[in-house]
């Protein structure tokens, strides 16, 4: 039986979690059409066909990318392996649908590239960059570093001696890669993915943007056009099926084992592997992702920033935009990281139901899309907590209910890595449950509890629908200013604060990379 | 025990005592009906065959675990019946875990002060204890520079800083190798009686437990087989499976009357009155080997095996009516494999019922 010190703060986390889905099914059943009737149309049934399809196209490409790169870039002698360590997790700081309407840009209509063709070879037309295979790739580029960086964590996190073990069992590089350590990582996978799976059918900006037909897109088109919000609410709810599903679908493949390593429980560093002959196609690879993701829509974002600097945009809004982008991102991860590790622990350490509805409860934010939480907290605010409404309290709130899940992931991963025996230790020595918590559980998986808290920095800084919808009046952020502007194609005006943001952004990021990387947690 | 003679009227509390302890994992019997007790100030092992059950009674008695039935009391003072659980920070046990289960994230010094109440003594504390076991020139080295031996004294000094009522060592020298583990036992057995504590071992190596403790309980399938001092395992066994577990055993197959019993190599005295088949437990050194005279003036058996360990060696006789036995002689025997030998015990033997389905045998 948990402590009451972990049972309270994760009741009253699973409350507000609840809120927004008690609003979507209180909506969805007011509608005067019945809700089964617009369930069962047949325009429903693409839209759910369409979100599935992507978000496991995007998931899927998304491991291929990022197993091998979070391997090649912790484990293997590639030259200026910190550098890149660092940059593949980078593309996470350029929101999604910034990538998007670079995507636009560059290859669209009258986009970059069809004027460079356009002119020496009379191409008029580019393959149709719409749908499908647009949303899918432009997805796949901004999302591959959620797994990405909980693989490189569990690798890190590996006891290298199981690697040595394998090798020493007669067993070559690659069948110990795929024999002894992939199977290790597989809860990282299957964390990664699932993060990127639940972004994708989540996703606004990018469908939005590039024409894909899924329920995002379904519902901001119904908001938008009649305020209707039932039919809204009934295509969120099915959209919470789908994401529920996905739960369920991540607790099978991550099984019942457990991850810690056993042994004497003190790690020794991993001797970095020899790429040999693979050297070059590991820093093509490498060099490739970057410049794609990253190198490629900078380069873009810059190209227009001259050109609205040229055209006589100024800069001078930008201070105050990052300092309240910042000031919303910060206070959304410290509230989301104190609110997910109750849930995190509770699933961990504990079996049994309660447990279980903690694990269940933390992904149930996310699968929420932003625009359907962020309406239930104005629905909410409005009508039952007019105090509240229109203030910061309440962006946070939305933000923490939306990014919980990223938070308790990484913080879960950490947590399996901490061996029992030295929260028992510490018991038998005298320490309650919570001083144990304090003194040892955490600490331990401060690894983890702070790639989460970075996470949420990241993405809240990141978010759209949430910000514009919930921000207090007069209240701009550098993701609000930049949508303004995107909305009435002055892409030239978007580009400074969209730069603005992937540069922001980029800070906890590097910090993260380069404080793991400059000391060992035991020598602090 | 000299400080219990001064109240010779008093029965004094045992340390800790442990009764009628039952634990169930997933429906299966884990732990069944144990009983024992620990005095105050000896080692108490408890051994058996992994899977016996011993590390469930320890995290019991620790309490980091719960047990279905029984009680268990600490100097006097129940910590864990039906209607009592007092969790494992109050119990005041010093555990030693099989891995050590050192904070990774802090140093020697911090580890040791973990248990402690804060206060000025602290640092006084952790000095003293990190003295006797030797390591107060390492205090501010970090767990993972330590080899292993070292890392196990740690363990035991963060386990005896808070003087704990009772110290609690699981499988504590099985991850030190083979020539460590001898110095590290003989180490740990001083640093206890230095510090006076009660002492629980758990251990599955029967050597450690002859060798370190005062008394042993021999556990099997979750029971208790029998309780007491290491002398009194080895020549009084109660049970076929505690003369095989603690020593070298085999057994010979003979129909006794009162205590005597008639076997292949002819009349055997007996310690326990039996009737009927037996099996007559034979520890190797317990048998005499005598050389046949000559082919012709009989014998019971023929040297087939040699084993020579230098101060002892093992020979093996196959009987010429049946099986074969083990002896353990000196150094100079002046008998070879291929000798004709007699086969005789020197003193009396215990007999034991004998196994169902199972023809008369040596082990």
């Amino acid at each position: 039986m948990p402590p009451p010190a972990l049972i309270v703060p994760a009741l009253v986390v699973a409350v507000v979690m609840m809120l927004p889905l008690a609003y979507l099914v209180m909506r969805a059943t007011e509608s005067d059409a019945g809700v089964m009737n617009l369930i069962l149309r047949e325009r429903t049934a693409v839209v759910f066909r369409n979100s599935v399809l992507l978000a496991g196209a995007v998931a899927l490409a998304g491991i291929l990318i990022a197993v091998p790169l979070a391997w090649i870039t912790t484990r293997t002698d590639l030259p200026f392996r910190r550098f890149w360590n660092v940059v593949a997790g980078l593309p996470l700081v350029i929101p999604s649908y910034v990538g998007a309407l670079v995507v636009v840009a560059a290859f669209g209509p009258r986009g970059l590239v069809q004027g460079w063709l356009e002119g020496p070879f009379g191409v008029e037309r580019l393959p149709s960059i719409y749908g499908f295979a647009g949303a899918w790739a432009t997805l796949t580029l901004f999302t591959y570093p959620y797994t990405y960086m909980s693989v490189r964590a569990a690798l890190e996190g590996l006891d290298p001696s199981l690697e040595d073990a394998s090798l020493c069992l007669g067993r070559g590089r690659w069948r110990t890669f795929f024999g002894c350590i992939l199977p290790q990582l597989r809860p990282a996978i299957a964390a990664g993915a699932l993060l990127t799976a639940l972004y994708t059918i989540s996703d606004f900006g990018v469908v939005t943007l590039l024409r894909y037909d899924v329920f995002t897109r379904a519902i901001y088109v119904q908001y938008r056009s009649s305020f209707d919000r039932s039919t809204a609410a009934a295509l969120g709810v099915l959209l919470v099926v789908l994401a529920i599903g996905l739960v369920v679908a991540e607790g099978w493949v991550r099984g019942r084992a457990r991850y810690h390593s056993v042994g004497s429980g003190i790690r020794r560093g991993a001797r970095p592997v020899a790429l040999g002959r693979w050297r070059l196609p590991a820093l093509l690879f490498c060099g490739s992702v970057a410049l794609v993701s990253l190198g490629v829509p900078i380069g873009i974002l810059l190209y227009w920033v001259v050109r609205g600097l040229s055209g006589g945009e100024g800069l001078e809004r930008l201070p105050a935009l990052i300092g309240n982008s910042f000031l919303a991102g910060g206070l959304a991860a410290v509230v989301t990281t104190l609110a997910a590790l109750p849930l995190a622990i509770l699933a961990v350490r504990y079996r049994g139901r309660l447990s279980r509805l903690a694990a269940g409860m933390s992904y149930l934010g996310y699968a929420l899309p932003a625009i359907v939480v962020a309406l239930a907290f104005v629905y909410f605010g409005a009508n039952h907590a007019p105090w509240i409404y229109q203030t910061m309290a309440l962006l946070v709130i939305a933000y923490a209910v939306r990014f919980l899940p990223q938070a308790v992931g990484a913080q879960r991963l950490s947590l399996l890595q901490v061996n029992p025996r030295l929260e028992e230790a510490s018991r038998s020595l005298g320490s309650t449950p919570a001083r144990t918590l304090a003194r040892i559980t955490v600490p331990l998986a401060r690894p983890g509890v702070l790639t989460g808290t970075a996470l949420v920095l990241l993405t809240a800084m990141k978010d759209l629908p949430i910000t514009l919808i919930l921000a207090p009046i007069g209240f701009s952020t550098l993701a609000t200013e930049m949508w303004q502007y995107t909305s009435t194609g002055s892409y030239g005006r978007a580009a400074a604060p969209a730069l603005a943001l992937v540069l922001v952004s980029a800070i906890p990021s590097v910090w993260l990379a380069t404080r793991r990387g400059g000391s060992d947690p035991l020598e602090t | 025990m000299s400080h219990f003679a001064a109240q010779p009227m008093q029965q004094p509390v045992p340390a800790l005592s442990v009764t009628g302890l039952g634990k169930r994992f997933d429906g299966l019997p884990v732990v069944q009906d144990l009983a024992f007790d620990a005095r105050e100030g000896e080692l108490l092992a408890l051994l058996g065959p992994s899977g016996c059950g011993k590390t469930t009674t320890l995290r019991i008695i620790a309490g980091l675990e719960r047990q279905d039935t029984g009680t268990v009391a600490i100097a006097g003072v129940t910590v864990a019946d039906d209607s009592t659980f007092v969790p494992a920070e109050r119990r005041r046990i010093g555990m030693v875990f099989q891995d050590y289960a050192l904070f990774p994230h802090m140093s020697v010094a911090r580890n040791v002060a973990y248990g402690l109440k804060r206060g000025p003594d602290n640092r006084e504390r952790v000095d003293a204890v990190l003295r006797l076991v030797g390591l107060l020139d390492l205090k501010d080295r970090a767990p993972a520079e330590l080899s292993g031996g070292q890392q196990q004294r740690v363990a035991l000094a963060r386990a005896l800083a808070p003087q704990p009522d009772l110290v609690m060592l699981d499988e504590p020298f099985s991850n030190l190798d083979q020539k460590l583990r001898v110095s590290v036992r003989r180490e740990v057995k001083q640093i206890l009686s230095d510090a006076g504590a009660t002492a629980i071992l758990v251990t599955h190596d029967q050597e450690e437990a002859l060798s370190l403790a005062d008394r042993i309980v021999v556990m099997n399938r979750g029971r208790a087989e029998q309780v007491g001092a290491p002398e009194e395992l080895y020549h009084r066994p109660a049970s076929r499976f505690v003369a095989s577990f603690i020593g070298d055993a085999q057994f010979l197959r003979g129909e006794a009357r009162d205590r005597i019993a008639h076997t292949l190599i002819g009349d055997v005295p007996l310690v326990n009155e039996s009737h009927g088949p037996v099996d007559v437990l034979l520890r190797p050194e317990h048998v005499r080997l005598e050389r046949a005279r000559s082919e012709t003036s009989g014998r019971h058996g023929t040297v087939v095996a040699r084993e020579y360990f230098g101060h002892h060696q093992l020979l093996t006789v196959a009987i010429d009516a049946g099986h074969s036995i083990v002896a353990r002689l000196g150094a100079y025997s002046g008998i070879r494999p291929g000798d004709g030998v007699w086969v005789s015990v020197r003193g009396a033997m215990m007999a034991f019922p004998p196994e169902a389905g199972e023809g008369p045998d040596g082990s």
